[in-house]
């Protein structure tokens, strides 16, 4: 039972990560791949940062100034595109699976009366710990900006960020619920600490991000992060209303109605008092 | 894991490490499909899935070359 249960949370996960993949890749198509385009023709045409480091964008056999042909014949641009809007999917697969998971385990230590509200509350908390929070501190570039020198750093402070990210939501999030504390008192500590929370990992987290060279122009960057953004935002939007949707808002039981002692199944119905003893 | 009673517990935690474990693994996944680097798979495979996997990770803002 316990098994079946916990495959069923696992199947909407993924349904409504792939839905949200989906809507993800359409945006990509949409939004994020003319920015991509025109970011590859511009590495393409010799700029600095693309000739520096030996990185192909396998964008076609013409890019022969710091790359083996074997490495630019790799993966053609046209398939490259296709591979995107598949990897987007299994991302988005992935991901919802795991916010299937959390929602399951968290229960009700999210904030919100039903498991719908509580599943748009944990993805509004998931935009802003793994979307908004990276996007902050090592914001997305398009394909012509990027030092290959600094790709580890970059990488690091991408995933510190994450997880600071998320160990920050957690606490103010908790805050916020602490039953210790009177509403007020809650609201106020919680803000507090999410204010100076974000304050200090700007400033203790360490500046990574690229400079953008001089033949990128100000706007492809700015048209790639707004699309990047949007795309990502969607696929959060997309994922906790479809995982809302398919939710079940009340115990199902097969015999009996559900009692304090019967439902552990589901933790959203239990009285508070019960679940959070 | 504010659990009250044993009846809960003995179906919850089990469940609960899985749970946890499999929304680890899922994690780990999107991390090898978007930052695999020749650590788990030969570099000529890595090279490829990096290659594969471009555009998508520069739209999902994962840091690239």
């Amino acid at each position: 039972m316990v098994s079946r249960t916990l495959g069923r949370t696992v199947g909407h996960g993924a349904v409504a990560g792939a839905a949200a993949g989906g809507v993800g890749a359409t945006a990509l198509y949409w939004l994020v791949e003319p920015s991509i385009r025109a970011a590859i023709a511009i590495e393409e045409a010799g700029g600095p940062a693309g000739e520096a480091g030996g990185h192909s964008h396998a964008a076609g056999g013409d890019h022969a100034g710091s790359h083996g042909l074997a490495a630019d014949a790799l993966v053609p641009r046209d398939e490259q595109v296709v591979f995107a809007l598949v990897t987007v999917l299994l991302v988005g697969i992935l991901i919802g699976i795991a916010f299937a998971l959390a929602h399951r385990v968290l229960g009700t230590r999210l904030p919100g009366k039903s498991p719908a509200g509580s599943a748009m509350t944990l993805a509004g908390l998931g935009f802003v710990a793994f979307t908004l929070a990276p996007a902050i501190i090592v914001p997305a570039n398009p394909p012509a900006v990027g030092d290959p020198a600094t790709v580890s750093l970059r990488a690091v402070t991408y995933l510190g960020t994450i997880v600071c990210a998320v160990a920050l939501t957690t606490i103010v999030t908790a805050l916020a619920r602490a039953k210790e504390l009177a509403p007020r008192s809650r609201a106020v500590a919680a803000t507090a600490l999410g204010i100076v929370g974000s304050l200090v990992l700007v400033w203790a987290l360490p500046n990574a991000a690229d400079p953008v060279p001089a033949n990128v122009p100000a706007d492809l960057v700015w048209e790639f992060r707004v699309g990047s953004l949007t795309q990502l935002g969607l696929m959060w939007l997309v994922l906790g209303a479809v995982f809302a949707y398919l939710t079940p808002s009340q115990v199902v039981t097969r015999t009996s109605p559900p009692t304090p002692m019967r439902i552990g199944r589901r933790r959203h119905l239990q009285p508070a008092s019960v679940a959070e003893v | 894991m504010a659990l009250s009673n044993t009846a809960v517990a003995s179906n919850k935690f089990p469940t609960t490490a899985l749970s946890v474990a499999l929304a680890v693994y899922a994690l780990l996944s999107v991390l090898f499909l978007l930052q695999e680097n020749g650590l788990l798979i030969s570099p000529e495979a890595a090279n490829y899935l990096h290659e594969a996997t471009h555009d998508a990770r520069h739209a999902l803002g994962v840091p690239c070359h």
